[in-house]
This record gives structure tokens, sequence and C-alpha cells, in this order.
């Protein structure tokens, strides 16, 4: 530049003189390391679950008095499952997701732009599968709250979700199919299964493992019994391992701890007011299914005299809800695949090296016959996987295979139901998405 | 004011006369010093275009003997500017003439600088306001900023929002919103609290698009350029002292209209009743609740009985916190201010060495800040004035301590509640300090206590006491300069400047304060073998430091040259850089313990369970991290100006910016700036035949603005984080999105101008109006989230802004006794023309008027009042009432999904589109009494109201009381009655009702300045020169305002304060 000529005297040269990064901590993400910290963002973007469903699931309830109080229309909305479930036409458990699929598609087209060296090979394929992962886990946590319940079988046009494969954010937006959505799904869990690292030390970050359990869960909530056996039992290859819950001091005031062994997956829910609150009672009738002899009551309940049981811990081992993987959820989720698949020894087997770390004394457990099992296996999935958004899936599979479940909110005089396979039981798209993008909003 | 060339004109015309009478006649006079009002024995008189000369005598007086006829006589003296008058003979009285001290000249003829070059107001074809010595001086603040307030044309004091003045309105949406601050020919880096004003010779502030194309990309907002003072050529020792003291009134608390104790305590009683805070009681992170709803809980669990509960409530309901506050909070600020110049020069040379130490005790208690400047100045001409050697050195010490609790933002935390229950008490009868319930339920802290915790309590007055949090910054700038004449046309030079800033912060936290106890009390884990302390039972020391520096480079040649006597022709062209650059560290120590230095080592890696809320887990809240950041600019640059014929002037320039703007392509990191102005003095024409108006020149600018959001880049960028949470680990945030197509702001700027004097300078002026065009504005597009973001920025908005700033000095009587008039008026009219994407109702309802992020709406000003169409209080019930479907309607829900940003009622700029000042000064003998009243006008406030909420409005406005409470209310109020179930919507439809917003057109008296001058002039026999004793008082309030709120339009949380100030100038 012209100006360097004369100003040579005091900078020796100008080359590079406004290359220098205007700040220390700024990147444009090009390396490894950078897309690797931008999948490192566990706490602001990727560990973070939608919690609108488990607002919906009914598997708490609380007073009238501290419904009309709850500081956003979103979370009353979602409780009585209305129309408004939005705080000022946003919605967290939207917006969150599709922020986890925008990260990813910035790695993703990162690595596909960078000429890979042979000693980065390993790295890369690490992230690129890690990547893929977290879109398939904020697609399938977005398809099982906005989108209609269809069984793998299915093929019937149903809307879908807006599929972002880039990290193009004017990439024009319009609601993919459904079929489209679980392809692109199970295309991503498929490829990130060749790519993630066999193990991973950091619970925020996926493992072979965490794939297939995530494999096994997209199958399962789409009745695709087989399927998810098959990644089930891969997974059950890892041995997947439980705490002894008979063995902990019931007063213990945080029994599992953070990162702790039946973490697959750590991921929590959207944190909403209903979480921590003391009003935020644990539905009776749920509460019924638990025995004298079940050590979870102890653990995961507490009574603190306000008229009914609080949450007390979770696997986050944090005051908020869990909303990952457990290897728990493999357990239960296998049994009931065996259950229906006729091999009830081996589900009853499976069921019985969970329960023996939650019952004392437990009874050897064996089935009579398949309705016997699938009615004790869905009990204990109840007692087992709750408070961590399952319920919901589960109430809109199960319905559609004829459970005939009626979920009821009472406030005050006022009785709300919600029918089986309702409408309601897909959320509205927020506002803020309808007016900017002008995707077609879900019919209520 | 523009006698120079009223004179010069004069001259012309003088010419081509012939003195023709014999008969002679004495022209006497004196002179004296322009300033100080001394005499100047030994003046030399000389009459022009003769051998005629005389000497003052030592009493500065003079007498020649001349014929009849007009005469030009020259006087000079030595360290004075010699100046030309006319007299014509026979006399009728005799002449008074005055010299300015060279130091000053440039004041005293107008000359305005531009930073890069000083030019006399008559050939500037610009937009530039010039404010003198004694303007500057006239206001006392430590703050030189806000002495600009009332006396610059289109510049405005923002109340609220994110820029605190704007000159001609706000240039950008999001970009950098500052004006460029240019001190001795350099743009400062430092912090503007750092400059003494009384170091301060002189401002200019630069307001259109001649600005930017001399200071380049940072000039968008315009530039302000102070001129230091400086000795003065072949002058004896001078020495001037500044001292002054001023008190400003304390706040008071009770100026927001927030309910009293009483309303309070029913509103709590209330909710109990309801149950409301059934959660809180049982809340598992031990939630306070308020010493009403503890007594309440005494009563219901049957602690005490109902006599006991009653006697307790009715003495807490006695007593308002808001007392407290103003009482031991809250004092009166007090400033004090001492200066001392020293003044001088030789034949070669001139120095001015200063010093100053400012004190400010801050109105809140436990602030405070001290000020050490320190500069000295020297210009040196050597080599037979062909080489001009300037240095200056200027050092700026400050403290600060900041160990103050704002009563203002004072909550008990986790209630949600946003202000202190009212009934608090922060001292006893005897005067003790008292704890307030704060974080944690008072049974937990007593319980805890006893469990061998340290005590947990917070009184916030102990508390102010045992902080330990201050600054210690030293600010440092050297400046260099050269000029040489290569020629008597042709002149180069170069500048260099260094800048260093360092700051270290250190906030010691000992085990007194309730900062320390918390952490310590949060993390400490109750095992087998007793209780175990995480964190070190200790004093926790944060420190902080922070280091900047830049330097500056400008080389220059420049071209005069006069020919035929008709033009004249200056050139400049050169060359800059400037690399800016800042890192910072901090860290925190633990278990610090002041006798010996020592600290403690903790876990920073481990998650602990915390005390008070078991589930739950924690790291160590850590401080420690380093950042850094680097500005760079280069830039070119040339600036062409020619006269023909003293009349017409023509003026260009052109500059290229670039600056390293991150990940972007180097041709999109400059950005070509140019002006182009042209000026016609028509009163030197021929055909001009004003008498009364001697002096009429119109003027023009045309050219770009630019500016530039440095956060922005054309490619992803991304942030990257020491530590996440969960794992440790670095993590980075993305900052923005790829925007391949971002590029410069620019902002065409068109000037014009008229400047007018009367004869004799009675009334002069000048008229100004402006077109503003903001091109390729950042702007923020809400996304649909789907994408993955939920805004977007980039070049998206296109702005119109139109006004006029017009300034007017009348002096009314001239004598004995003297009246003169300052007027000045400035409209601004500014207009979004192109946003493409619109914010939803509720954020242009919310933040439109205000806010940290601005709201574009095509068509309106970008601060806006918007609001709700109000159809009155349903006199059934008290509900507020909306239209849907243009039926009064309260199915406020659906009134607000029916309501499209379009359907607002716009209800007018939210900032003033008119404003000014006008100032009245007088003068008798000694004694000069000015005021001044400043006006604003043309815009719209949302007055406050109670917001109901989900708890009754606890706390909140003192409308409360005014609310609908039985049919035939509805008559008297417009507060809407208490809804039984929380209801956003409906406050939403009340709190953004048209009813509720209000012209903010007022006329306050700004201030009044008294002042009495003693010149030793008059009586010889005083040990100084000069002195000057003034009483100053600022900020006196409203006078007259539109609306009938009570409360000043411009302050709406906290009263303005009132400021009284009384010092003393000496020279010696």
């Amino acid at each position: 530049m012209k100006s360097c000529a004369a100003l040579l005297l005091l900078f020796s040269s100008c080359d590079g003189f406004l290359d220098e990064k205007p700040s220390l901590s700024l990147v444009v993400p090009s390396k490894l390391a950078d897309f690797e910290a931008l999948l490192n963002n566990d706490n602001q973007v990727f560990n973070i679950s939608p919690a609108i469903g488990e607002i919906g699931s009914a598997d708490y309830f609380t007073t009238v008095e501290r419904w009309e109080t709850y500081s956003t229309q979103l979370e009353r909305e979602a409780y009585i499952w209305g129309d408004e479930v939005h705080a000022n036409g946003n919605m967290p458990d939207w917006a969150t997701p599709f922020q986890q699929i925008f990260y990813a598609n910035v790695v993703l087209d990162g690595i596909a732009a960078l000429n890979i060296s042979s000693e980065e090979q390993a790295q890369a394929e690490r992230l690129k599968g890690t990547a893929l992962f977290f879109r398939a886990n904020a697609y399938h946590n977005l398809m099982v709250l906005f989108c209609p319940f269809a069984r793998f079988d299915d093929t019937s046009d149903k809307l879908g979700l807006p599929i972002r494969a880039s990290s193009n954010i004017q990439d024009p937006i319009t609601r993919a199919s459904l079929q489209e959505v679980k392809d692109f799904i199970k295309k991503d869990l498929e490829e990130a299964l060749d790519l993630v690292p066999e193990t991973e030390p950091m619970k925020t970050l996926p493992s072979k493992l965490t794939v297939l359990s995530l494999l096994m869960r997209v199958h399962f909530m789409e009745a695709d019994y087989s399927k998810a056996l098959d990644y089930g039992l891969l997974a059950m290859e890892y041995s997947p391992e439980l705490i002894d819950l008979t063995a902990l001091p019931q007063s213990a005031a945080n029994p599992f701890g953070i990162f702790n062994k039946e973490v697959v997956f750590y991921s929590h829910l959207n944190p909403y007011n209903y979480f921590n609150s003391p009003l935020t009672f644990v539905d009776e009738n749920l509460l019924e299914l638990y025995g004298d002899d079940d050590s979870r009551v102890g653990h995961f309940f507490i009574d603190r005299g306000t008229g009914g049981l609080n949450v007390k811990a979770f696997h986050t081992g944090r005051n908020l809800w869990f909303g990952g993987i457990g290897t728990n959820e493999i357990y239960l989720t296998v049994s009931e695949c065996l259950a229906r698949d006729g091999r009830l020894e081996e589900a009853a087997q499976i069921l019985e090296s969970l329960l023996e770390n939650r019952i004392f004394d437990l009874e050897p457990v064996t089935f009579e016959n398949s309705t016997e099992a699938l009615d004790f296996i869905l009990k204990e999935r109840r007692k087992e996987l709750l408070f961590r958004g399952i319920r919901w899936m589960d109430l809109r599979r199960l319905n559609e295979e004829g459970a005939g479940i009626i979920l009821t909110r009472q406030l005050g005089e006022n009785t709300i139901t919600l029918s089986p396979n309702s409408p309601r039981y897909v959320f509205p798209l927020p506002p803020s998405e309808v007016e900017r993008s002008g995707i077609e909003q879900n019919p209520r | 004011m523009k006698r120079l060339f009223t004179l010069t004109l004069v001259l012309v015309c003088l010419m081509g006369k012939q003195a023709i009478s014999q008969q002679t006649f004495p022209l006497r006079g004196k002179v004296i010093d322009a300033v100080s009002g001394e005499e100047l024995p030994g003046a030399l008189v000389k009459v022009s275009d003769s051998q005629r000369a005389t000497v003052a005598d030592a009493s500065g007086e003079f007498s020649i003997r001349l014929e009849e006829g007009e005469y030009e006589i020259i006087l000079s003296f030595i360290g004075y500017t010699p100046q030309k008058y006319l007299v014509k003979l026979p006399q009728s009285e005799p002449l008074k003439v005055t010299l300015k001290p060279e130091g000053l000249s440039m004041a005293a003829v107008e000359i305005v600088s531009t930073g890069y070059q000083e030019l006399p107001r008559e050939r500037a074809t610009g937009s530039f306001v010039f404010l003198d010595k004694e303007t500057v001086s006239r206001r006392i603040t430590p703050n030189f900023l806000d002495r600009l307030e009332d006396v610059t044309p289109g510049l405005t004091f923002n109340r609220g929002g994110t820029d605190p003045i704007s000159i001609r309105g706000r240039s950008t949406i999001f970009a950098n919103n500052r004006p460029l601050v240019v001190i001795d020919n350099f743009p400062y880096d430092g912090p503007l609290e750092n400059i003494n004003p009384n170091d301060i010779e002189s401002i200019s502030v630069l307001r259109d698009a001649a600005a930017a194309s001399i200071w380049g990309a940072q000039a968008g907002n315009g530039v302000i350029v102070i001129t230091t003072k400086s000795g003065s050529f072949s002058s004896p020792v001078r020495v001037d002292i500044t001292s002054n003291y001023s008190i400003t009134d304390r706040p008071d608390a009770f100026y927001p209209q927030l309910m009293g104790p009483e309303t309070y305590i029913d509103i709590e009683k209330q909710l109990f009743g309801r149950g409301f805070y059934t959660g809180t009681e049982n809340s598992i992170a031990r939630a306070p609740l308020s010493p009403v709803v503890e007594t309440l809980i005494d009563l219901r669990e049957g602690r005490i009985n109902q006599g006991q509960a009653d006697a307790r409530i009715s003495g807490l309901a006695a007593h308002d916190v808001r007392h407290d506050f103003n009482a031991y909070m809250y004092r009166p600020r007090i400033h004090n201010q001492q200066a001392i110049t020293v003044s001088g020069g030789g034949q070669n040379s001139r120095y001015s060495i200063s010093g100053g130490y400012d004190k400010l005790v801050s109105e809140l208690l436990g602030n405070d800040n001290g000020r050490y400047t320190f500069s000295v100045k020297n210009d040196s001409r050597l080599l037979k004035e062909k080489l001009n050697i300037t240095s200056g050195l200027y050092v700026v010490k400050s403290s600060s301590n900041n160990n103050s609790i704002n009563p203002a933002t004072l909550t008990m935390q986790a209630s949600g509640a946003e202000r202190l229950y009212p009934y608090a008490r922060l001292r006893d009868e005897n005067g003790n300090k008292l704890p307030i319930t704060y974080e944690y339920r008072r049974d937990f802290i007593l319980e805890s206590e006893r469990n061998g915790l340290l005590d947990w309590q917070f009184s916030p007055l102990q508390d102010i006491d045992a902080r330990n949090n201050s600054i210690e910054a030293l600010d440092l700038r050297m400046n260099l300069g050269a000029e040489y004449s290569l020629h008597k046309n042709l002149v180069v030079s170069a500048n260099y400047q260094y800048w260093q800033n360092e700051s270290t912060g250190s906030n010691l936290n000992s085990t007194e304060t309730y900062f320390t106890r918390n952490l310590i009390n949060r993390l400490t884990q109750v095992t087998e073998q007793g209780l175990v302390y995480p964190v070190p039972v200790g004093a926790i020391l944060d420190r902080s430091q922070g280091r900047s520096f830049s330097q500056q480079l400008r080389g220059l040649v420049r071209y005069n040259n006069k020919w035929k006597g008709k033009h004249d022709l200056s050139l400049i062209g050169g060359a800059e850089l400037r690399d800016l650059s800042s890192s910072s560290f901090s860290n925190r120590f633990f278990g610090f313990d002041t006798e010996t230095g020592s600290t403690s080592v903790v876990d920073l890696v481990n998650f602990f369970n915390l005390y008070h809320m078991p589930n739950s887990v924690t790291r160590i809240p850590n401080l420690q991290g380093i950042s850094g950041n680097v500005e760079r600019f280069t830039s070119v640059f040339a600036n062409a100006g020619y006269t023909y014929a003293d009349r017409y002037l023509l003026s260009l320039s052109a500059r290229k910016d670039a600056s390293n703007i991150f990940g972007v392509d180097t041709n999109l990191r400059g950005v070509p700036l140019w002006s182009f102005g042209a000026g016609w003095i028509l009163s030197e024409e021929g055909f001009y035949g004003l008498d009364w108006l001697p002096f009429l020149k119109l003027r023009f600018t045309q050219g770009y603005n630019g500016n530039v959001d440095r956060t922005l880049s054309a490619q992803t960028t991304a942030q990257i984080f020491g530590d996440s949470f969960l794992t440790g680990r670095p993590f980075a945030r993305i900052q923005n999105p790829p925007n391949p197509l971002l590029r410069w702001e620019r902002i065409s700027i068109s000037n014009f101008a008229l400047d007018f004097e009367s004869r004799n300078g009675r009334l002069s002026g000048t008229f100004e109006y402006y077109i503003k065009n903001g091109i390729d504005l950042i702007g923020e597009a809400p996304f649909a989230p789907s994408s993955g973001v939920s805004q977007f920025r980039g070049n998206i908005a296109s702005t119109n802004t139109k006004g006029m700033d017009i300034n007017i000095q009348s002096f009314n009587l001239t004598g004995m006794f003297k009246w003169s008039t300052n007027y000045i008026l400035s409209t601004v009219n500014e207009k979004i023309t192109d946003y493409e994407i619109m914010a939803s109702p509720g954020q242009y309802l919310t933040f439109g008027a205000m806010g940290a992020v601005p709201l574009p709406f095509e068509g309106r000003p970008l601060y806006s009042v918007y609001a709700m169409p109000w159809a009155g209080l349903n006199p059934d019930n008290g509900n507020p009432r909306g239209f849907l479907d243009g039926e009064p309607s309260e199915n406020y829900a659906a009134i607000f999904a029916n309501t499209t940003a379009d359907d607002l009622l716009y209800m007018g700029p939210a900032r003033p589109t008119l404003f000014g000042a006008v100032r009245n000064s007088f003068e008798y003998k000694n004694i000069s009494l000015s005021f001044t009243l400043a006006y604003r006008a043309g815009y719209y406030y949302r007055r406050e109201s109670i917001i109901y909420g989900s708890n009754f409005g606890l706390g909140g406005h003192s409308d409360y009381d005014l609310r609908w409470k039985q049919p035939g209310d509805e008559n008297l109020t417009q507060v809407p009655s208490v809804p039984q179930t929380g209801n956003f919507n409906r406050d939403d439809l009340y709190r953004f009702a048209d009813i509720l917003v209000e012209r903010g057109d007022h006329i306050r008296l700004r201030d009044i300045r008294l002042a009495y001058r003693l010149n030793n002039s008059d009586s010889g026999r005083l040990p100084f020169r000069n002195a000057e004793v003034f009483f100053y008082a600022d900020n006196l309030g409203v006078i007259w305002k539109k609306s009938s709120d009570p409360l000043d339009p411009d302050f709406r949380n906290l009263n303005q304060l009132k400021n009284f100030s009384m010092g003393l100038n000496v020279s010696f």
C-alpha cells in the first residue's frame, strides 16, 4: 500500500499489518481444534434437550395457584396442551435444537472444506461423527414434539421439519416430509456410527455406545421393534453399567452425582420453572406403581411437606432434569423388544439385571405370556424412565398402538384432557418461526 | 468576531480614496491586552503606507497627529498578534485598541481546527462548531463532554440508550456510535474522563462529511477536536490557577413513584392468604421470605398469636427504607478541582506546564475517585523558524474506590422482586447497622450458623464498609511533531503519538464481606468427619490488570500558494498508521492473608455439592482469564482548498481507510471517502449593497462518511472460551454467522449553510441545513429460528435524516451595561427508509423507544414510541380493554394475536426532534451574570404505571393506590383493577396503552453563572494580573413542561441532581 511506503520509518514492513486479528479469543473456525471447541459447547448449546414434552406428559401436577403464577405463558400453555406455547413468540424448545443443527453444520461444512492430513484423519472422523450424532439427536428431539407420530411402515405424507443440511443460514426454509426427516436422522446416525470413537471419556460427547443407543431409540419410537432390538443388542455388548441404588443410603442428597456410570450421554432438559418448584408434585397414580421394596422412591423423590412428593435428584447430578441417554433406557428398551418378539426369557433376564439394582430383595422375574410381560415391562419403564422426556415419546407410541391413555389436568374446577392420538400431541410451531419463514403451522 | 475580515473588506474600499484635507487632528488611543485588560506600554503604533509611527506610553496611551481622513493603523507588540484598525479623523472619542496574546490568537479570530489543519472560519466550507475557552470553562464538571451540552448546535445528550451523545442524530444502527475525539491532532484512545477540562484551550465539533473525509471511517458520528493550551512566544511567565468546589444534590429515594410499606404489606397479606408463598417456603434453594411473610408463617404455625403478629407487622409498616437510603446510602456528591498552568515563551520557544487535581466523592456511599493530571507542552522554532518542533507529555494518575451498593437495584435475591421490601431497616434506633433478608430464609441462616457455618447475614451498610474494591490507573500520552519549510510554499511534517494506559483492579473481599462468607458457606461440604471447606476460610482477592497502548504516526506534505493577489491554493497530502492494542488478565486468589500475602490452592476441577441446595453441584467460581484486542488502521488522504478573489471557496478531500476487520477479504477492508465543498462570500461582490449586513457567506458541502461494525465478519467467526461448565474443556461460541456480502456502512451528507454578521458584529450567526442518507447500514434482522440463528446482522438498512442547526449571537446592549444573547436551535428528523424485516409488535412496544438493540421500522425514526389503542376500563370489573375487530374487548390474547406491527399506534419519536438553548449574559463593570435556558421538544415517552404481574403488583408503582376498586371508579381513574390471576397480556395492554404516552417537550433552567472579575489594569495595585470569583449553579430543573406528569420527562428513575459550584481563577 502507498501509505506504507511513506511510513516505513516506523514499521519495517506492512505485510500483514492489517491481518492481525482484532481479538485474541476470536477465530474463523477453520482448524480441527476450532471445530472441536464448537462441539465442546456443552452447557450452552449441545447438551440441552427440549422439555415441553415433559411438561405435557402429566407425570406431575401442580396447584392451580402455582399454575397461575408460573412465570411464563409457555409453561402454562404446555401444561394444558394449549395453543399459545411460546414466550413472546419464541420457544427455546424449537430454537435450541436448530441451533445445535446449525453448529453441527458449521463443523460438517468446515471439515468438508479442509485438506485433512493423515495424522489428522482420526480426529477429523471423530469430530464429523460427533457432529452427525448431534444433528440427528436434535432432529429426533424436534420430531417427537412437532411432527405427528408415524410408524416405521407408515408411508403416508405427513408434515416433517425443515431439513438444514448446510451452514448457510440464507438457504430457503421449507418443511420436508416426515419420511424425509426420519431418513435424514437415520442416515446421519448410521454414518456417525462408523466415525465416533469406541470410547469417549466425556459423557457430553458420543461414543459408539451413544450412537447405538440413539439408533435404538429412534427405531423404537417409530415402533420398529426389530431394528430397535438389533441396535439395542449391539449396545448391550458394551455391558452398560448400572448403579446399585439399593446399596446407597436413602438419605443421600445427591445419590447419582454428575456424570455417573448410568449416563451414556449427558444432556439436561431446558430448565423451566416447574422442575425446581416444591409445588411440582409427582403424579399419585405413578407413585402407586412403586412397591414398598423399591429403593427408587427414596432416591428419586422427596417429601418437603408441601402436600406431595417432589423430585429430589436425577441423573444430571444437578438441580436440572435429565434429558440424555441412560444405560437403564437400553435395558428397558431391549427387554421390551424381546418381549414383543416373544423372547420372554431373555426379556425377563435383562429386566431382572436392571431391577436387581433397584428393588430390595428382588424376586426372580419370570413371564407367563407376552401380554403379562409387556404389561410388566411397560410399568417398569414408566417407573424408571421418568422426568427425562421419554414418557412423551412413549405416550405417542403406545397410544398409536391402542393403549388408550388419557391424560388429565385438574385446574380448580376445570378438567382438561388430552385424548389418545389427539392433534395436540403435536405442539404448534412458535409464531416467530411461522412469521419469519412462512412455513406451515401444525394443525391443532 | 470576524473583525479581521470585516477590516480587510473595508480596507479594500479605502484604497481608492484620497485624503485631501490639510488640517491635522490628534489620533488618540490606548492599547490594552485583550485577555487580561492590562495596558501595554511600548506597543508600536504605525500608520499604514506611511512612515508615521509612535509608541504607547507607560499607561498604554498614545497620540499622533494626522490630517483629516481615514487611516489604517497597525498595532504591534512582542508576544501579541499585530492588529490593524481603521480610524477616521477627527475622532469622536479616543480609540481603545486591544491586542491578543499570540497563543490565544486562534480563538480570537475563530480559527477552527480540524485536527490536521487550522483555518480561519471564513475560509471553511464545512460545518464546524467552535467553542472557545470561555465557553468550555463556563460549566464546572469533571468531564469535558458534559461541557458541550446546550452550547453545541446539533449535539444531543441521550437520556438512556447505549449512545450517550449523538451529533445530528444517530448515524448508525448497530455499528460504533461514538463521535471520534481528537486531541492535539490525534484520535484519543483513552477514557474520556482522563481529559482535564482545564487543559482545554478550545473545542471544534465537526458535523458534516468534511469531517469524515478528514478523519475517515472513525468519523461517521462526527468529530470532537480538542486543542490543549499552549504558551506564547516572547511572553513573560504567566501563571493561571483555577480552584473550584462543587456540591451536587443527594439523589432522592422517594423520587421514583413506588408503593409505600403500608400498601406493600397489604398485598403481601393477600398473597399469603392465597398460598402464593408456599412454594418459596419450601424452596429447594432456601429462597428468602420477607419479614412480614415470616411473621404470617409464625402466626399460622402458632408460634405467635394474632396480637403479637399485628404488633410486629405494624412495627414494620411504620418504617420506610427510603428514609434510610436517603440518610445512609445516598449523600451529596462533592467535587473539587484544582489546576495550575505555568506558561510563557522566548523568541523561539514556548512552553506550558500544567498540573491538576480532582477529587470526587460520589453520591453513593462507598464510591469516590481522584485524578492527578500533569502535562508539559513545548514548541521550538529552529533554523530561522524553518523547523518547528513540538512535543507534549500528558500523565494522568487516577484511582477510584467502588464499594457502593446502589439502593435502586438492591433487592431480595431470588424473590423476583425488583426492589427491596420497603419496610427494611438499615440501622436500629441506636444507629447499629442491621442485616436485611437477602438471599436465604431467616431460619435457614440461623440453623446453618448453629451447624457451624459462618455468619450468613447481609447488612448493606456493614458490607459497604467491609468492601475494598479499587482501581488504579496510569495514563500516559506523548507526542512529538516536526514541521519543516522546504520552501516558502511547501511544508513537510511528521507527527507521532504514543499512548499507554495501565489499570490495576483489586477487589479484596475479606471474610467480613458477604461475598466471601456466602461463597465459603455455599461450598461447605458436610461429611462424616465434619465440615470441609473447599473454599478456604479467608479473604478472596480478585486482581485484574489491563494494559493498552497505541501508536499513531502521520506524515504530511502541505503546499500553500497565493499568486496574482487573487488565487490562494492550499494542498495537503499524507498518510497515517494507527495501531491500538490492549490486553488484560484477571485472577482470583483464595484464602488470601493480607498480613503475609499467602494464598491457598483450591480445587477448581471437581464438582462440589451446594450446602443450601445439596441436590446440585457446582465448581468453585474461578476468575482467571486473558484477553487481547488489536485495532489497526492505515489511511491515505488528500485535501485541497482553493480561494479565488477572497470570495469563491472550493474544497475537496478524499481519504481511504483500511482496518484489520476480521475475516474479510483485503479489498473489502478499506473504504474510500470523499467530500466536496464550495463557498461564496456574497458580501465581497461588487453588486452587494447591504450596508447593514457587511458579511454574508453561503457554503455547501457534500460527501460520504463511513462506519463499520467490527464485531461482524464475512466468515463465520467464533469466540473461544477457557473452560466449559460441564467438562472444563475450551469451547467456542459462534459469534456471527457468515456474511459474504458484508460491507462498510456509508452515510452521505449534504450541508447547506449561511453565515452572516451585521455591522459592528451586533448580530451574527449561522444557519445550516443538512440531509444525511445512510446507505448499507448494518441492521439486525429477526431470523427464522430454524436457520440456527434468531437474528442476523447485515447491511440491510437505509436511513434519512434532515435537520437544521441555527446559532445566533446578539449583542443587545454594549457600553457600560452589556447584554448579549446566544441562541442555538437544532432540529433532527430521522427516518428509516428501508428495512425489510419487522420486529414483532411486542418488541416494538417494549423496546421501540429505548433498548439495547434498536428496532427499525420503515418510515419511522429509529427510536419511536408505539402504543396500543385504549378502550377504557370495563365499568363492571375494572379490566383494561383494547379493541378487537373495532369493538372494546378484554380478550387480551386475541387482541395481541390480531395486532400486527402496522396496527400499533405510532405516537412519535422517542428522542427530541427540536432542541436548543438560549443563554443571556450581562456584564456591568466587573460583574458578569449569565444564565441558560435549554429546551427539548417534539418527542414522546411512556409514563410508568402499575404492572400487576402474578403478584398483585407487589412493590410496583404507586398508581396501585389509584386503581379501579368499584364500579364508578372508571370515571376517576384509568388504572385497571387487580387481576385475580396474573395475566401478562392484560398488563401489557394497559402499560402500552396510548393513555400512558406523554409528550416530552419541556424547558429547563440549565444554569446560572455569576462572576466578579478584578483586573490589575484597573487599579495597578493588585498582586495578580486578574482574578475571577464565580458562583455557578447547574441542573436547576424544569420550568415548563407539556405533560402534567409530575416527574421530569428526561429523568424517570432518579431526580436530576442540582449542582452548585463556586470557584476562583487567578492569573499572575
